[in-house]
């Protein structure tokens, strides 16, 4: 969070330093507290991990133009509180945009959240345009995890050992070049690496260069060809162990009337691994075929797929197709689409032999009468290993409606919108020893309210519960009430319950209270 | 080793002969409507639109990278003096390859060529306009409304899924969806061959490999159809980590959807000392191992458990 503040600031101070008469500012800043009250297994609810109790600045928003041309943004959340992150922008327009964002957070082991393990992620960008045909851009993620942590199930102790302490330096840059009739390329470079303090095993080093070339074809819109091809390579510098990667992969896009789209694909990858000293190939070909009428878009594809490595030789058959009919927004839309993928085990001497997948999905929207919104999704898939004797199986479906409510009176506006989501599902595994089900029903819904532009208002209900092989319920409910005095002053609170409760282990429950009050100031120069 | 080695030389040379014909292309590119007609002209009119826009990478007025016939490249020049005559196609109700195509005019990042090439969205027909909004707007990256909540609004079946005991914390806004769903896409398969678990070490980078003692289920590039996913749910489980299924007794359902050893589960030769206790109390490295080919805990060799019978190695 340090280095985002720092490069904010000199970022900024070049930027103010150029303002002029048009420079306008505009932000807002809201500073409170919360409590929270919890009991039971603190590891049930992932949702209150991050919460932490005190007294916060919850929201520092600051955004200026600084002439029409160079922009700056910076966006902090609780930055006092082990929860902080924020978000930097700085934009010269058409020449240079630089982006930072932070992020803390931790994860929770134990039932009386005594072990923990934080994580704070770095990530920035900056890209130059010197010209319209040429862009540049670099990135740097750094993501440190430390602490502590508990294996699962407890006791066992995994390649992970019971605490954390590593880096991941993340690096990439790139040059893109592109013309107008839409020829373009990339050229890129990428290296990670981890370092972990507490066991040097565990330490690696990976990088890859990648190429992307597109060249429409002579007829623009109508024939397409985009090339891309990388090589990389990763490994483990202690155990003196890495495998090389080379890809290669061709998309043709023909479309020789508006109405009829062809698409084929190549795709070709070489991994040399040297810890099982073997080379797996990849070939895949690919074919679509597209045909719109109005607003309907039909589609039907085959893909052909080998692995080959010094071991065995695994062939894949994918059929697919899809139907459309209406787009988002129209009175009804709809959508259906159908595929399998089967593999052929050529020699039968991998351990799951043959394999056959298959899923279906279809879809539903439409506007209904009195501005009501409604939809509902039903999708099924299953994963068949004969050979073996596994099957897993999956069945959702879910429907939600949505209303808009708008009325002026004699005090003004009044508004509302209400969302309720409803999900089903059903997942069945048969394995080739004993089963698991699981049947889940959950509730989302939340209903936003504003009065007369002073007071706002929310309430919001995720319930969920999971039956046959388990028995668990869990639920959030939270109320929301702000309102806006006169000069850009405000007030706001909300407050949380959250409850679980696992009815067939013993002590594994939860309620939490939360409770977040905020008092705030926007300001504008415009 | 060679391989790869010919296959950088073909893949170098490429990339050379390719820019050379990118930059032989751009010069000699020309636009003839972006001539006749100019930002300027179009602002006399559109006002409200260059307003909307300032401050954004698609700031017109500034015209530093674009102007308005940049993506409305279809305007006829009779268009300035009979607007109503020779209207201007509306982008939003385009095509959807023909948009993305537009977009990477400018935008030829492996986000867009995704769309070109395979990506879900584009087969369902929805264009670069179903997320992304050009005009007027303030959202991180042009998206119509903040990352989460315009996914969901699509894909609301995953709130289920978000709001299972165990999730990746989206909902919370510590994870986005794009930050796995972008470097999904096929473009980002350069690392691994294919497969999810590319994305899943950018953040789990322990996990990458290659480990001496390799698990099947965990290589994404095993021809045994390896990948995190074998056993984890991405986006959210009932069971801890995100497992599929129990790790537990008395099935042991995650590994028994694919193993069953003889003699081995419910061995009565362990007597109670082993009845019942997890897989990876023995296996601990299931995602890989450094000592063991069997990813066995090197500590039960102290007791003696690899000298003889059927552990005997």
């Amino acid at each position: 969070m340090r280095r985002l503040i720092l490069l904010a600031s000199v970022l900024a101070l070049p930027a103010t330093a150029t303002a002029d008469s048009t420079t306008v500012w505009d932000g807002r800043v809201r500073m409170g507290g919360i409590l929270k009250d919890e009991n039971g297994d603190r590891t049930t609810t992932q949702e209150t991990f991050n919460i932490h109790e005190g007294y916060s600045l919850s929201s520092l928003y600051l955004n200026g133009r600084f002439n029409p041309l160079t922009h700056l943004r910076l966006d902090l959340t609780d930055i006092n509180l082990d929860d902080r992150r924020g978000t930097f922008d700085f934009r010269k327009t058409g020449i240079l945009a630089a982006r930072a964002r932070y992020d803390e957070s931790r994860y929770l082991f134990d039932p009386a959240g005594a072990v923990s393990a934080s994580r704070k992620d770095l990530w920035s960008t900056v890209s130059v345009t010197p010209s319209r045909w040429i862009w540049f851009s670099g990135d740097y993620g750094l993501q440190k995890r430390e602490g502590d942590r508990i294996g699962f199930p407890e006791g066992v102790q995994s390649i992970l050992g019971s605490a954390y302490d590593s880096q991941l330096h993340r690096y990439r840059a790139e040059v893109q070049a592109r013309s107008n009739n839409g020829v373009g390329g990339t050229v890129s470079y990428e290296q990670v690496r981890l370092n972990d303090d507490l066991d040097p095993r565990n330490e690696r080093d990976g990088h890859v260069y990648a190429a992307i070339v597109r060249v429409p074809g002579l007829v623009y819109d109508r024939l397409t060809h985009v090339v891309r091809g990388s090589i990389g390579r990763s490994e483990l510098p202690e155990m003196e162990l890495g495998y090389d990667v080379a890809t290669i992969q061709y998309t043709g896009v023909i479309a020789p009337w508006r109405s009829i789209r062809g698409k084929y694909r190549f795709y070709g990858s070489r991994v040399e691994d040297e810890s099982t000293d073997n080379r797996t190939d990849r070939y895949v070909h690919d074919g679509d075929i597209e045909a719109r009428y109005r607003d309907a878009l039909l589609s039907v594809g085959y893909g052909w797929e080998a692995w080959d490595d010094d071991r065995s030789v695994t062939t894949y058959d994918n059929l697919r197709a899809s139907l459309g009919v209406g787009r988002s927004g129209d009175a009804v839309s709809g959508r259906f689409s159908w595929s399998t993928r089967n593999k052929d085990d050529e020699e039968d001497v991998t351990l799951l032999r043959d394999t056959e997948y298959a899923r279906w999905d279809g879809r539903v929207d439409g506007r209904l009468p009195f501005g009501l919104l409604a939809g509902a999704r039903v999708a099924d898939r299953t994963r068949k290993m004969s050979d073996i004797g596994a099957e897993a199986s999956g069945f959702t479906t879910s429907a939600y409606g949505a209303y808009d409510y708008e009325h002026f009176g004699d005090a003004g506006l009044i508004s509302g919108r209400l969302r309720v989501d409803y999900i089903y599902a059903d997942d069945d595994f048969d394995n080739r020893i004993g089963a698991y089900h699981v049947i889940s029903h959950t509730v989302v819904s939340r209903l936003d309210a504003d009065f007369h532009e002073k007071i706002s208002a929310a309430v919001a209900v995720t319930y969920l519960s999971l039956g046959e092989d388990i028995d668990i319920d869990k639920s959030l409910l939270s109320f929301e009430l702000g309102y806006r005095f006169p000069k850009g002053f405000s007030a706001d609170a909300r407050y949380n319950v959250y409850n679980y409760d696992d009815y067939l282990v013993t002590d594994r429950f939860y309620t939490a209270n939360v409770v977040w009050f905020n008092v705030g100031y926007a300001f504008s120069t415009e | 080793m060679p391989t790869v080695r010919l296959l950088s030389q073909i893949f170098i040379a490429c990339v050379v002969g390719c820019f050379a014909f990118v930059s032989v292309a751009a010069l000699s590119n020309d636009n003839t409507v972006a001539e006749t007609i100019s930002s300027t002209a179009c602002l006399d009119c559109h006002e409200s639109e260059a307003n909307a826009m300032a401050g954004t990478p698609h700031d017109v007025a500034s015209k530093r990278v674009v102007d308005c016939l940049s993506c409305h490249s279809d305007v006829r020049p009779g268009h300035l003096d009979e607007p109503e005559e020779f209207p201007v196609p509306s982008l939003a109700t385009m095509r959807t390859d023909s948009l993305t195509n537009r977009c990477a005019t400018c935008h030829a990042h492996p986000h867009s060529l995704n769309m070109v090439e395979r990506d879900p969205h584009e087969v369902a027909g929805l264009s670069c306009a179903a997320c992304h909004r050009v005009h007027d707007n303030r959202h991180l990256g042009l998206l119509q409304d903040e990352q989460t909540t315009l996914c969901l609004s699509c894909h609301s079946s995953y709130k289920g899924e978000f709001a299972m005991p165990s999730h990746h914390p989206v909902m919370e806004g510590i994870v986005s969806c794009a930050d796995c769903h972008i470097a999904v896409a096929q473009s980002s398969k350069q690392r691994a061959a294919s497969g999810a678990g590319t994305v899943c070490t950018t953040c789990h980078a322990v996990f990458e490999g290659p480990f001496p003692f390799e698990h099947q289920a965990a290589v994404e590039y095993s021809t045994d159809e390896g990948g995190c996913l074998n056993c984890h749910a991405p986006h959210g489980s009932v069971q801890p980590r995100l497992l599929k299924q129990p790790y537990e007794a008395p099935a042991f359902a995650l590994c028994s959807q694919c193993h069953v050893v003889p003699k081995h589960q419910f061995n009565a030769n362990h007597g109670s000392m082993w009845a019942g206790v997890p897989c990876n109390q023995c296996h601990v490295d299931v995602h890989g191992s450094y000592e063991s080919r069997h990813l066995l805990d090197p500590g039960l060799s102290v007791q003696g458990c690899f000298a003889m019978g059927c552990h005997q190695l």
